[in-house]
């Protein structure tokens, strides 16, 4: 078993959660973007977790980005004849962000990080006695 | 010459929840993991063994080994069984245990240093 091997598996965690934070404030930033008609809207993108294998004593090593899931790309069309992106028709295409879901989404990454930090935290408490060993 | 600075149940048991803490940062890792079965570390009936055997040294099979088996709790939406609330619980035991232990290889230790310094 490597040393201080919970740091690497907890740091998959919080590197993941971290990584869907930054996804989930991207798409958020992109919830007006508007384009022509002519192209595809912006798309939701969402991480897809995997665990990793190959840890420790038969354990997982902790969790990886398997793929990016992305939203669909025809996004909803909007009639806005002002925009100056409007076709002939006055149409735009807006992206097919569901909001509530992504604030959901982004409570349940914020604390999917905190928890693996709280592991972080545990596992130097108990790492700090075992380098108390031979202060005597 | 073997001094017996390490009793055998204590490294048992470190091993054992070391071999815990991992495997809860893996569960915690994979918190938000679709179709994800969280494991649990089972030391206790090899920690049981070697109190009975203490003199069965590392490497000698003294009976039960540690293992590692899957959860069973229920299921959320997306195939995942992590319960964070156990997952904290059992690392702040584990984590008050494993102290306890390096407490106990302490006070040998200090014995020790004792009687080589003539003390």
């Amino acid at each position: 078993m490597g040393m201080f091997s919970v740091f690497s598996v907890a740091g998959t965690g919080v590197d993941l959660h971290r990584t869907w934070l930054d996804a989930i404030a991207n798409n958020i930033a992109n919830v007006n973007t508007v384009r022509r008609t002519s192209q595809t809207a912006y798309q939701q993108q969402d991480l897809v977790a995997t665990p990793l294998g190959g840890g420790p004593d038969g354990i997982g090593a902790g969790v990886q980005i398997d793929h990016i899931a992305y939203g669909n790309p025809n996004g909803i069309l909007a009639f806005d004849p002002q925009n100056p992106l409007a076709d002939a028709q006055g149409y735009v295409r807006r992206p097919d962000i569901d909001l509530a879901q992504q604030m959901s989404a982004l409570i349940m990454a914020q604390r999917g990080y905190q928890a693996n930090l709280a592991v972080v935290q545990r596992a130097t408490d108990a790492y700090n006695a075992a380098l108390q060993l031979g202060k005597i | 010459m073997d001094l017996g600075l390490v009793n055998p149940a204590v490294r048992v048991a470190l091993d054992g929840l070391t071999m815990r803490q991992e495997a809860i940062a893996n569960n915690v890792a994979n918190i938000n993991t679709a179709n994800y079965t969280a494991s649990s570390v089972d030391f206790e009936s090899a920690l049981q063994d070697a109190v009975a055997n203490p003199n069965a040294g590392p490497g000698m099979s003294s009976g039960s080994t540690i293992t590692t088996s899957l959860q069973t709790g229920p299921y959320d939406q997306r195939g995942n069984n992590v319960d964070l609330e156990h997952e904290t619980l059992l690392g702040t035991e584990t984590n008050l245990r494993y102290q306890l232990a390096i407490r106990a290889m302490e006070g040998r230790f200090t014995q020790m240093s004792d009687v080589i310094k003539g003390a």
